[in-house]
Formats: C-alpha cells, structure tokens, sequence
C-alpha cells in the first residue's frame, strides 16, 4: 500500500480505515518489514499519462479543466501597465518618503544608490470596457478584453532576485529542485489525453533577456513523468520525437510490433511486471510520435486567426506563435501549458524597454483570450498572466525626461487570470498611492497557488507528497483561497 | 481542556457501550476489529521497528522534537515526556505502560469525535487499524522506549544457523536465508552464468561483458572462474568510473555554477581526483576525510586538498542584485545538508529554520554543524572572470610546472639575500658621506619627477563631448587629460577640486596605471570626506566586484583606507587597511606606495608624507591582475575615480591633486612631495637616527645601481613567475579563514535573522564529540570515523548494498531518521557495517563480499506468488534487477559498437545533444554555446558529459540522472514515453546500432549475425522464439531496405563516425534497425 495513493485519494478517515481492514495482509507484512513510513521518493511505476492521482476525482467540483500561464519573465512594472498611479505626477521627482519605503529591502542593484527619486508613468492610462479597470496605453489590445479579465493589484512575493522569485512562483519554493504548478496538476490530476504530454512548456524571448532555468518547469521529487515537456518550434518538437533518416512511420509501427513481441516474449520469461509497462510506455511514444506534430502545426489555420493574434504569429518561436500553439494544445485538453516570455527585466530604458515588450506580446495576449471564448474553451480554460515580481516606483539610475529604471520590487505588482471560475471584469486589490506597498487585500504567491488549484478543484492542503520524510505540498505551509476572486 | 468521555459512533463493528464501558473501567478489552488485528501482529512489538515508524509518521509534526511546535506540551518521542501527568489535565497520561484503558493516547485513537481524535482530521494524517493496534499492543506491552535504532552503534550480531549451508557462500546468505525462513520461502535458483557476468559487469565498471568475455566465462567451469572475474573487474580502471558517477550525484557535481547565469566553471580535476581515489581503493575514511578536511591533514598534498572541492560543488549565484551574505549562507547551509545526508544519512535541511518534527536535531545543532563550514574566505556572490574562483583556490600545478616555479622562488630568495646584504654595506656608505641639504633636496625633486607618470590638478575644466563632460589637462605633457562627467567644483587642496554627486566620474586615459601586481608603483592624491563613509570607493584601477575585483583599488571604510590589490579578492589578494580613520571635512594628503613583490608589506600608506600603521587582511597574490578581455567581463574602465555601480559613492566628497608614479616612492620622497618643508626639517636634525634611515633608504631605492638592477631582475622574475601562473588552472577548494567566522542560529534560516551564537558540534543524540578532536572539519571528520560513530558504516555499506540490489537494505538510503524505512535486515546490515569499519573502511572488499555472496547469484526471475508477497523484493529471494542507470544505458551502446572511447581529456565532454538547447534559455550575448565534439571525445563515457545546472543533458535527464541541484544518494527509477523516443532515435543510439551492425557484418558469418547481435545487445543467447521474431524483423527489413536503397543510405547518416562504405548498405541498414530494436527490449537496457 503505497501512502502516497492514501493522500492522493484523499480519503475519508473512516473509508481508510474500513479499507484498510480489508488488506490487512499487507499491512501486516509491510509493519514487519518495516515499510510504515518511508515511502520517500518511490515512484508509481504506472505510466505517463495514464489518469492517475485524484482518480476518483478532484477534492471538488473544478471549475478549470486547464490552465494557460503566460509567464512574463523578468518582472514587468506595475506602474507602466496596470496600477494607474496618478499620485504620482505630485510626487515626480521627488525623493521617497522613509515612511513609504519601510522596511522593505531593496535588491543590491540599488543600494548605493543615494538618491530614490519617484517616477511616474511615461505612458498614459484610461479607463476600459464595463468594468472601467485602468489599462496603459502600451496594451492597446489587453484594454479592449479588459471585461474578461480579473485583474489583482495586490499581489506579494517573498523574493527580489530572478532565480529565487521564479522559483517561487513557479514551485512554492525559492529554491530551485521542487515540483513546479504544473507537475503539481500532472501528478494530482492525470491527464485529459494520453497521445500529449500533461504539463507543456512553451518558450520565447526578446534580445538581451535575463535566462530562465529550466528547473523551473522540472518535477522535482515528483516522479519525472510529471516534468514540464518543452514544445519547441523547428523540426523536432519534442526531444527524439522524429524518428530516424531512413524510418517511414508504417517501419517504426512495424518495428515496435516486432519490439512488442520480443517484450512479451521476455515478461513469459521473467514475470517482470515492469515489462508491461515499458510496453504501454513504446505504445504511448509512438501515440504522441503521430499526435504532437498534429498538435503543433499552425500552417492551416486561416486568415482571421492570424488577424487576431497578430503576424508575428506565422513566425515559429515567438510568442504569438506560442500563444496560438497555446489555444491548439488547450483544445486537445492538455492539463497545463506553461508559456515563458523573457525580456520583463528594465533596469535602464524602461519607457523604451517596456514598450518593446508588451509590442511583442499585447495582441497576442488579447488574441488568445479572444480565440479561447470564440470556441467556448473560456469556459474552462484558465489563463493566468505575471511575472515573478514587481517594479520600484522610484529610478534606478538617472531619472531624465523620457529615460528612468525601475529595479526588482517583491512588495506589489499586478497580474490577472481570465476564464474558468474566476471574476470578470474584477479589479482585485489596491497599492498604496505610490505602487509601493500593497494597501488592500494582499494577495501572496501561496494565496495565489491555493487559489488557481482550487480552481482546479484541489484543495491545496490536501495535495502532498512524501519525499525525505515530509509531506510537501505546493504551498509549503501556507496560502488561503481568495475567494473573492472565484466566479 | 478538560476531559470528555469519548463518544464513538458507527466504530467498526464495536460495541459502543462496551467500549464506552471498557475505557472507563480500569480493565482494557480491545475493540473486536483491534483483536482481529493482534493476530497479525509480532509476538513481541519493538518500540523501534513496530511502534516509532507510526508516531514519527502520524504524531510528531505535533508531539516530536520539534520544541517550537509542540501541542499541548505533549511530545511522544521520550518516554519521560509521554509517561509524565499530562499538562492539561494532572490526573492523566499520555501513556500508561502496560495498560492501554488508562493511557490518554489510546482513547484518542480511538475517538471518532472530531475535537478529540488523534491524528486530528484538519491533518489529513489517519491510522490504519493495523496501526492503532500496533500501538495499543506496545502500551499492553509495556511502552518500552528505545533510542532510533539507527543512533545504535551496530555491534557484531550472531551468525544466524541455517538450513541452507550447501547455498550460502558467505554471511550474508545466513542473514537472508533465515528470514526466508520465517516466510517459509527458500532463496531463488543461481543466476545462468550469462546473467551473472552481464550483472556483475554492470554493477562494477558500469559497462557490458565483450562477446568473448561472456563466452569464456560461460565456458568456464572452474569453480573460482567467478571471483577471478569479480577481481578483474574490481580492478579494472572503469570501476572507479562506474562509482565515480553515483559519488557525482552525492557531490552535486556540475560544470556550471547554477542560478539564471549559470556561468561554466570546470571542476573535472575533482572528478578525476573521485575516479583515481576509487580505482586506488583508497579508504572510505580516507576518502571522506579528504573531502572534508584534505587541506587540515597533515603535511597536506596537492591531492588532499583537491578534494575538498567536494564542499565547493553547490550552486552560485552571480545575478547582480543579490546581496552576498543572503547567498554565503545558503552554501553554509548546503555544505551542511550535503555532509548531514551524504555521510550520515540524515536529512539536515529541515532544521535549518527549526527543531527537526521527527528526528532529534534542533536548529541549534544544525547551525553548529554548519560552523565546521562556515569559515571559507569567500563572498556570496560567483566570481567568474577568465580563470577567476571565488574563495580560496587551489593551484593545479603539474610537476614540469612545480619545477619552474620553485626555481623561480629560489633565484628571487637569493636576489632578496642579496639585496640585503648590500644594504647593510650601503647604509654604512650613506652615513660616511652626509650630503649637503640642498642638495638633497633638489635630488628628491628630480628624483620625483622622474617617477612621475601623470598628475591632475583639476584646476581647468575644457569643454569635453557633451555639455556635462569636461577635460581637466594633466600637469605632465603625455598623458592626455582626464575626463570628468559632471564634476562640482570648489575649493581643492590646492586650486580647485572636484566634488561627487551622484553621477560624477574621472577617468583617466587609456593605460595609465596600467600597472600589474609585478610593478613597483604609487598613487598619491588628496582626499576631502564630506562624512564618516561606512564604504566608499576612492578609486579603482580594478574589475567590477563579481570579477573579484581584479586590479587594484582604494576604499574608505568607517573612513580608513582600504588599499585591495586582487586577482579575485577577497581570497587571492592583498589587503591592506589604516588603523587609524581620515579625519572628516578637511584635505588630506594621502599615498600608496607598492614595491612590486606581491606582499602586502611591499606596501605603504602615507597620510600627508607620514606612513601610517596598517593591518593586513589578505596576503595571497601569484597571478597576473592586468585586465584580459572576454566575453564575461564588461570591457575595462582604467583608472576611475567618483560613482561606480555597485560600488558605494564617495557622496559629496572631494578629490585633488592627483598623482601617479611607475615606482615605488621612498618615505622621503612622499614626504617631499606632500610637505617639503617638514622633510627639509627632517633631514636636518643631525645625528638623528630617523632621518638617517630616511635618507639611507632613499640612496638605497633610488640610486644604488646594483640594487636597482637586482630589483629590476627580481620584477622580471616575478613577472615570469605571475605568468606562469596565470595560465595554471585553479579550483575553488576549502580553506578557512585565520579566524573563525562566527555562527549564529538563523532565525527561520533568515541571514538577516541571527540570535544565539553557536561553536562548532555535532548531534550530540548520535555520538558524543570528543573533546580530543580540534574543532574543526578535521575533527569532524574524525568524529565521523570513530569506532563509536553508529550512522557512518551503515549509511555507506547501506549505498554499496544499494548500488548491487537497485534499493539499499534501508531503502530510505539518504534518510535514517525516525521518517526513514527500517532496514530490511537489521542484524545484515549491522554486520555488514561492522565488517566494513574492521576492513578499514575497504570498499572493494565491500564489494566483493557482496557480489561474492549467494543472495547476489540468484536469478532474478519473479513467480505470481513472490510478487504478490513481496513485489519489491524486500525478503531477497530473488536476485537483483532493475533499469540501467542513465549513464550505463548509454556506455552501453557505446561499448558493445566499440564507439567508446578511453578518457583522454579531464574537461567535460559535448557528445550529441538535440541543437540549440543552451540558446532557448538565454539571450545574452556571453552565452555558453554547445560545440559538439569533433571526434573520439562524442564517445566518451557519460561521466564526462559536460553538466549545465539550468539545462542538465537531455537524454540523461529523461533516465532519471539528479539534477545535482543538491546532494542525492538515490536516484527515482521512472518509466516514460521519453525515454522510448530516446532509446529509438537519439542519434547517439542509431549511430551505435549501425557501427555494432557494420562490426558483426565484418567479423561474422551472415548466419551467425543476428544471434551475434542478440547477445551482444542483451548478453544472452536468443532463444528459438526469440531468433524467429529477429529473424523475421530482418528479412522485413533487408525486403524494405532493397526496394529503397535510399532509405538504406539515409539510415546510415547518422552520426559522425564514417560509414564502412566496403559494406552493402541494405544488410547494415537491415542489422542495424534490427539491432536498435533488440536494445529497444527490455533485455537491452535491464540488468537481470
């Protein structure tokens, strides 16, 4: 009996015991040999994709079957894209005010710096749609689903540096080796389709970006079939995916039979349980051999479809591209596509930096929830849009008329979901009248990641795993559902 | 709280009365479901292996070790806690030995009422019911405590006697086979001879038996045909790679330094030093010890300090914004986690930011383990310029090059002695012949100028570039001027001065100052602080600070003079520092002066012409500090003064009067040039002994010709000597500071966050520290191999058991706490570690032993029954079996193509890798490109495979290798689709199926191929059914192959190594799809 099954099934008190009288051989045994504690680290042998975890179904009703993250990695300021600080025109210039800046620690790119002028927006802000949420004028495409969205102002991390705020992000944790959200939902989830990998990552970026680790989307202690696979753009999608110079599909098809029966053949001779499943694992990779270059081929989509997510979109790599790839593999059910887009990280020129970047991605961005609700994947397709942190409101560098920096700030910034349970047109939270503390309704990382596996039906105290000895969970020891954000 | 009687409802099939009745009355009848399960019970419940599992599991997050964190006061984890009245109610226990109806802990188990039961519901923790007996059955018992079996010290158990003397071979066998017994199980028939070579090959070397190897064994019928092969193989030079991969997961060995830069950072010459250590045998105790402490041993080597690179493998972190402390702490903290689970099998990290929940480590003992390494000279944050290591370093000199530089050491020691010996003669010279006062002074004018190289006075400003860029001329005619950005002008020393704003920069011209740590030079400048500066640079001639500072600069900290002149400081450097501070808003006169010869005290500080008194901080500099340009360093600034990023601004503060010489100046000199007055009135008081030693020292640097040529020849020397050196490779090694680093317990693990200091221990809980030992990693190590020590034989044999059987006999190989798995068998692995200690901590005999034994010999084949009794095999009544290990599933197919090549080059090897992998994470322009190997270094073992932290190897990744993020003792064993596409169409796969196919069609008969291909790929002989299906395949193929040559040719692309074109392509395509497709099987990458 394997412990993590009796967590994973999140069984009832009386149902676990009432269950386990009936196996009580096993029991037994196991308390002989010594196996009560200590499953650490063992894998299920069971195979990739095969609905596992939560099987007999979610802690509660999901109101997300999946999930799109669109990751803006570097940290994209606040206060040039969502938190309208008009206070801060009074303030331009002007050094921050001790009592603002608290106790709040500044990364070691600023500290000796002398002087911490406050900067205002260089770009300007009206009011959206129904909701009136306000919206800068480099996202000209966000502003117009601005009704969709559910916008928090409040969010809080832990971290002030890219690696360790990533990470945090993405596992719960700052340090890099645990489980990321998406090996998370493979592992408590199962997968909706056994020819796709579960968790899909999907990546691009703009010139000179800070790197990405790719631990990021690694599955940590959590059996490695839960790992973020990476969809790249060229000729080989998925790593090994293509067979060999010289092997047409129907040789490959033929030469996993004849694979197939020398296998069988083996389990005759050694009874060996694994061999069975490395059967089902050759049948699984020829499924997603045929399955994946359909999934990731974007040529035959129409006009209007580029219209919408704009012609980088014909340009394999960018982001898009990705976005479109993104909406293709959501409609083949896959559990999480984990988007990554470098480039957020505007230490110096950040009126020109910034403006490059949501360029690049704003109408993609709109295009994608546009296309989403056009095909009623809205419905229970969860899409999340942030970075790992927020931005100073104050220089870093010299503050002229059109040039300034804003550094690494944890202590607010913005992100937004649409789709699937949440609020529409909801604007969450509010910043002080500097964007520099978060003034209501704080939202944490954890808080965050407790939310959006609620969405997805899990309770997030329920969903651990037993790894050195300790059941870990995405949220540490922490997070609270904000409930004022579900639908 | 007060007591309510427990409600039970709906219980299993109880009584509710009955019980209801039972508790409350003295006597205990068990609930019927509680007696059914007694059954299944041991006889006698043991609080180690039957009873703690349980509460560790299901009651210590609540009631353990951890002091913090201990509802109701209660702790179950000793007895005189859990035996004591409780706190909330005196008239009751916890636990009551010998009767459960009284013990607190039973009703609670057993209660079905939310507020009352334990474990409460909100845990999401529940007993089984096979479990609450368990416990009740141990409190009728007695409760007896015990400590965890693994703090124990493991003693020589008794040789069990058993039934199967024809079957056993060694002790081993007695230890398996009498536990069979008690299951009424008898061991498993011997491995076929083919089996057993294709194991043992594996599990030693880590690569496959040859064809003729596996024939001659087979053929061989002597009966010590089997230890002669287990003796080749332990002595083989592939042993020590085969365990040098599992020790590279342990060490989290990597080439690269981790975190969003991940800058490449060679550390081969550890893995070699691991590779040799294996291959000499060398003893466990010696081989740790090394790693830990290799540079406090005696009389210590080259090697021996090599070795603690071990401690230096964790990630470093060189994003720009960090702060460095924050990071120097989470290596502390990783040293100590990787020493706590590599060495003594215990999970460390948790107690990092409190009590340990399960196990008896507090948080104090985890900060005082971690002050053993706490004391590395180095910064938080990667030093990464060309060559550069952060901390201290180890020179790799090989032998040619230890000559050279010994040499070198000896002809500047004899020139010293030299130099000395005319000094003596020269000052008894200068006091014979008093020069005139005028003279001299006119001398020391001349003498100044001569020396002079640039000088500033920042009295003009020309108009420069842009509107805030000014040029300030220089006083000497061929240096150009300096140019000022954004200067404030006021008063100076002398004329006028420039004042720091926050965007203030002077920089100098192009290569002034240019000066190495092998030439003589001096700054003299004047300085006007505005504040007490807790730091602030003054100026810097230096690489920013993740660049170690290389170069030579001058700070301010609490307003004393701070001179660094550093290769990458703060470890390869010289340090030197004012005792006293500058005195604030007021000019002062300040000069460097530096002899040359890399020692700080070549170097004096001067505040208005007087020296002053100076500590030195570091005192280690043997390389070249001169800048190189690379693509990781951010192109070179000269020599600057004002705002630099990273570094804190001279705010408001001024500068003057700036001077540069391309010799060192003499005290009399300085002392001219700041206040000719005073030296005039210093060189006149006759008879004074000071001025004599002034002015000797000034002929005897100045203008005795032979002295002046002797120094001349030593700068040379030490020019070759730096040289040399800088081309030497270093590596970042351990090596504490003189003086302790002080530990403080971390508040949550908060850097920030120190409260009580703490000294250097260990967990007292496992053994007591001898006070004999020194306190320090040597101690330590000492501390680890001390015959008392019970976690340090049994982890390692637990491993060595481990890497034989797929699972150690305590499958929880990196966790022997209270959360671990109990050994399977005790006594076995108690006399195993016994054993292992009296050999002298011998591995190879570990091994042997091992391998020799029967248990390891059976076959492996399963029958339904054994699998539903025993699927993990935890009784041994079968052999081991289980997946290749990344590494062997590729050396593999490398060794039977005969691709693999001998390890000819210590740096990590590029085989394929799927393109632009490294390109999709980073768009800096500094990146580390993949350059595939041109030739023989693609077929080097998987060892060698270079390690990038944020992009480990692909393919090896997808077999389950750790990531080396942290310490790993046991890798997870997975089952993926990846890994079928891998095995399928990796080039480096398809490529060894054609070679292997080409080298079969070359050296056998046609129809002898397939069989041929069959056991070369799985080590056996094909069997009837087998050689049909093989058969088949290949005539589907040679069928498909024909009719498209093309297909043929196109197959046999792939990969670097040329194709035998004397061969027909058909017949090699066909084999060698064929042959992919054996090693596609489950035989082809199993070790049975």
């Amino acid at each position: 009996m394997n412990e993590n099954d009796i967590n994973k099934f999140g069984e009832t008190r009386r149902g676990f015991l009432k269950k386990t009288s009936l196996g009580f051989g096993a029991i037994a045994l196991s308390s002989l040999i010594g196996q009560t504690a200590g499953f650490a680290g063992v894998p299920d042998s069971s195979g990739l994709y095969k609905p596992q975890g939560l099987s007999t179904g979610t802690h509660f009703p999901a109101k997300a079957k999946r999930v799109i993250y669109l990751f803006q990695s570097g940290g994209p300021s606040q206060i040039e894209t969502f938190d309208y600080k008009p206070s801060l025109e009074k303030w331009h210039g002007k050094e921050i005010p001790p009592s603002v800046q608290g106790t709040q620690r500044n990364s070691g790119m600023v500290a000796d710096q002398s002087t911490f002028p406050l900067v205002k927006s260089i770009f300007d802000f009206k009011q959206y749609g129904d909701s009136g949420a306000w919206v800068s004028e480099i996202f000209p495409h966000t502003a117009k689903v601005v009704d969709d969205l559910c916008i928090v102002k409040s969010m809080i991390t832990d971290a002030i540096n890219h690696e360790p705020a990533v990470m945090f992000m993405q596992t719960g944790s700052q340090l890099s080796g645990r489980p990321s959200i998406g090996s998370w939902l493979s592992y408590g989830l199962g997968s909706d389709n056994e020819n796709l990998p579960n968790f899909v990552v999907l990546l691009s970026k703009s010139p000179g970006s800070q790197p990405l680790n790719s631990t990021a989307w690694g599955n940590g202690f959590l059996p490695s079939h839960h790992q973020g696979i990476q969809f790249r753009s060229g000729k080989d999608p998925v790593l090994y995916l293509n067979n060999p110079h010289g092997v047409h599909d129907h040789d490959r098809r033929r030469a996993l039979d004849h694979i197939g029966k020398l296998n069988e053949h083996q389990f005759d001779l050694w009874q060996d349980p694994e061999i069975k499943s490395k059967i089902s694992q050759y049948e699984m990779a020829y499924k997603m051999q045929n399955s994946v270059p359909e999934a990731v081929d974007t040529s035959k989509e129409p006009d209007y479809i580029y219209e919408l997510y704009g012609e980088d979109a014909r340009i394999p790599g960018t982001y898009a591209s990705n976005c479109l790839q993104a909406r293709k593999l959501a409609e083949r059910d896959v559990k999480f596509i984990q988007l990554y887009h470098m480039g957020w990280d505007q230490h110096g020129s950040l009126p020109k930096g910034i403006k490059r970047q949501a360029m690049s991605t704003d109408q993609a961005t709109a295009g994608l929830i546009q296309d989403l609700k056009q095909r009623g994947l809205l419905e229970d397709t969860l899409v999340v849009w942030g970075g790992e942190f927020g931005r100073t409101s104050f220089s870093q560098g010299r503050l002229t008329a059109d040039n300034y920096g804003r550094d690494h700030h944890p202590g607010c910034f913005t992100m937004w979901m649409a789709g699937a349970g949440v609020k529409k047109g909801m604007v969450y939270g509010e910043t002080d009248e500097f964007s520099y503390n978060v003034a209501k309704d704080p939202v944490h990382v954890h808080d965050f990641q407790a939310t959006l596996l609620h969405l997805l039906g899990i309770d997030h105290e329920k969903l651990t795993f037993k790894h050195q000895g300790r059941r870990f969970r995405l949220t540490d020891v922490h997070g609270q559902v904000i409930n004022e954000l579900l639908a | 709280m007060t007591r309510v009687i427990p409600i039970l409802t709906n219980r299993l099939s109880l009584s509710l009365f009955s019980l209801l009745f039972l508790l409350a009355g003295c006597g205990w009848e068990k609930p019927e479901a509680i007696q059914l399960a007694y059954k299944d019970l041991p006889e006698a419940i043991d609080f180690n292996y039957h009873v703690k599992p349980i509460l560790s599991d299901k009651c210590f997050a609540c009631h353990g070790p951890d002091a913090a964190n201990q509802e109701a006061d209660l702790r179950l984890d000793l007895e005189e806690f859990a035996f004591a009245s409780l706190k909330s109610n005196a008239s009751h226990y916890a636990i009551v030995p010998g009767k459960p109806g009284k013990s607190e802990v039973v009703s609670r188990i057993l209660s079905e009422d939310k507020e009352l039961m334990m474990p409460p519901p909100e845990s999401n923790l529940s007993l089984s019911v096979a479990e609450i007996a368990t416990l009740t059955k141990w409190i009728e018992q007695g409760a007896k405590y015990k400590p965890h079996w693994s703090f124990i010290k493991p003693e020589t158990p008794n040789i069990p006697a058993i039934s199967e003397r024809n079957w056993a071979n060694n002790e081993i066998d007695h230890f398996v086979a009498s536990k069979l017994k008690t299951k009424n199980r008898k061991p498993s028939e011997k491995a076929s001879k083919e089996n057993l070579i294709r194991r043992v090959s594996f599990d030693l070397t880590g690569l496959p038996p040859s064809l003729e190897e596996i024939e001659e064994f087979v053929a061989n019928d002597a009966p010590e045909a089997y230890g002669k092969l287990v003796d080749r193989l332990l002595s083989s030079a592939a042993y020590g790679e085969r365990m040098a991969a599992d020790w590279m997961d342990v060490a989290r060995y990597a080439d690269s330094d981790g975190y969003l830069d991940d800058k490449h950072r060679d550390f081969s010459p550890y893995r070699d030093w691991v590779v040799r250590a294996f291959n000499k045998n060398m003893s466990y105790e010696q081989f740790i010890t090394w790693q830990l402490a290799g540079d406090l041993i005696e009389d210590p080597t080259q090697e021996s300090i090599l070795a603690t690179a071990f401690n230096r493998l964790h990630k470093k972190n060189s994003e720009a914004g960090i702060v460095f402390e924050e990071y120097r702490s989470e290596y502390v903290a990783d040293r100590t986690s990787t020493v706590g689970k590599a060495i003594m099998g215990l999970s460390m990290e948790c107690a990092r930011c409190h009590d340990h929940k399960y196990d008896p480590i507090s948080q104090k003992s985890f900060y005082q383990l971690s002050a053993f390494f706490n004391s590395t000279n180095e910064l938080g944050t990667a030093v990464y310029g060309p060559g550069q290591v952060p901390g201290p370093a180890l020179l790799l000199t090989n032998v040619e090059q230890d000559k050279i530089l010994n040499y070198i050491d000896s002809q500047i020691k004899s020139k010293e002695t030299h130099l000395e010996d005319l000094r003596k003669v020269a000052d008894k010279e200068v006091e014979k012949q008093p020069l005139k006062e005028a003279n001299l002074l006119d001398k020391l004018q001349k003498s100044l100028s001569s020396k002079l190289v640039a000088a500033y006075n920042f009295d003009k400003m020309l108009p420069g570039s842009s509107k805030t860029t000014f040029k300030s001329p220089g006083k000497t005619t061929h240096p150009g001027p300096v140019e000022v950005k954004e200067p404030v002008i006021k008063a100076g020393a002398k004329g006028k001065g420039v004042f720091i704003n926050d965007f203030t920069t002077l920089s100098l011209p192009d290569k002034v100052g240019w000066f190495d740590q092998t030439d003589p030079f001096s700054v003299n400048l004047s300085v006007f602080p505005d504040t007490l500066y807790q730091e602030a640079v003054i100026f810097t001639h230096c690489e920013d600070i993740r660049l170690g500072l290389k170069g030579y600069s001058l700070f301010l900290e609490d307003n004393k003079l701070n001179f660094i002149m550093a290769y990458s400081w703060p470890e390869n450097a010289i340090q030197v520092k004012t005792v006293a501070a500058i005195p604030v808003k007021e000019w002062t006169d300040l000069t460097i002066t530096y002899n040359g010869l890399g020692k700080a005290d070549g170097v004096g500080i001067y505040l208005n012409g007087e020296k002053v008194p100076v500590t030195v901080s570091a005192d280690n500099i043997y390389k070249s500090i001169l800048f190189k340009p690379d693509i990781h360093t951010y192109g070179f600034r000269g020599f600057v003064l004002g705002v630099r990023d990273k570094m804190k601004t001279f705010l408001n503060g001024g500068l003057d009067e700036l001077k540069l010489f391309d010799q060192e100046l003499t005290a009399l000199e300085v002392l001219y040039a700041a206040n000719p007055e005073k030296a005039r009135s210093a060189i006149s008081v006759k008879g004074d002994q000071n001025a004599k030693e002034l002015i000797a020292d000034y002929f005897f640097k100045s203008d005795h010709l032979e002295a002046n040529d002797l120094r001349k020849s030593m700068v040379d020397l030490r020019k070759e000597r730096a040289k040399t050196t800088t081309d030497i490779k270093e590596i970042m090694v351990m090596g504490d500071l003189e003086k302790p680093r002080p530990t403080f317990i971390l508040d949550r693990g908060m850097y920030n966050a120190p409260t009580e200091q703490v000294d250097p221990g260990i967990p007292e809980t496992v053994l007591h520290y001898d006070e004999k030992w020194p306190k320090n990693r040597l101690g330590l190590a000492k501390w680890f191999f001390d015959a008392e020590n019970p976690l340090t034989a049994r982890v390692f044999v637990n491993r060595i058991w481990q890497m034989h059987f797929g699972k150690g006999l305590v499958t929880t190989s990196g966790d022997f706490g209270n959360q671990g798995s109990m050994p399977s068998h005790p006594e076995l692995l108690d006399w195993l570690a016994v054993k292992f200690r009296e050999s002298g901590w011998d591995i190879k005999k570990m091994h042997k032993l091992i391998v020799m034994s029967a248990t390891y010999q059976q076959s492996s084949k399963n029958t339904p029954d054994l699998l539903e009794e025993d699927p993990d095999n935890l009784l041994l009544a079968r052999g081991p079996s289980f997946r290749m290990t990344a590494e062997m599933v590729r050396d593999n197919a490398l060794s039977i193509s005969g691709l693999l090549t001998q390890n000819t080059d210590s740096e990590s090897a590029y085989p394929y890798q799927p393109e632009g992998l490294w390109d999709e994470i980073t768009t800096k322009s500094w990146r580390y490109r993949y350059l595939q190997e041109p030739g023989d270094g693609l077929y080097r073992r998987s060892l060698y495979t270079i390690w990038k932290r944020t992009s480990g190897p692909p393919s090896m990744m997808i077999f389950d290798v750790s990531d080396r993020s942290e310490c790993n003792v046991r890798r997870t064993e997975t089952s993926t689709p990846l890994q079928a596409l891998v095995l399928l169409n990796d080039p480096q796969f398809v490529e060894a199926a054609r070679v292997t196919a080409e080298k079969l069609i070359k050296k056998y008969r046609p129809e002898e191929q397939l069989a041929k291909a069959f056991k070369l790929s799985t080590g056996r002989q094909a069997d009837a059914k087998e050689m049909e299906i093989i058969q088949q395949f290949y005539q589907e193929e040679e069928e498909r192959f024909g009719l498209n040559k093309r297909d043929a040719m196109a197959y046999l692309s792939t990969g670097s190594k040329p194709v035998d074109s004397t061969l027909d392509p058909v017949r090699v395509a066909s084999l060698a799809t064929v042959i992919n497709g054996i090693m596609n099987t489950t035989e082809g990458y199993t070790i049975r």
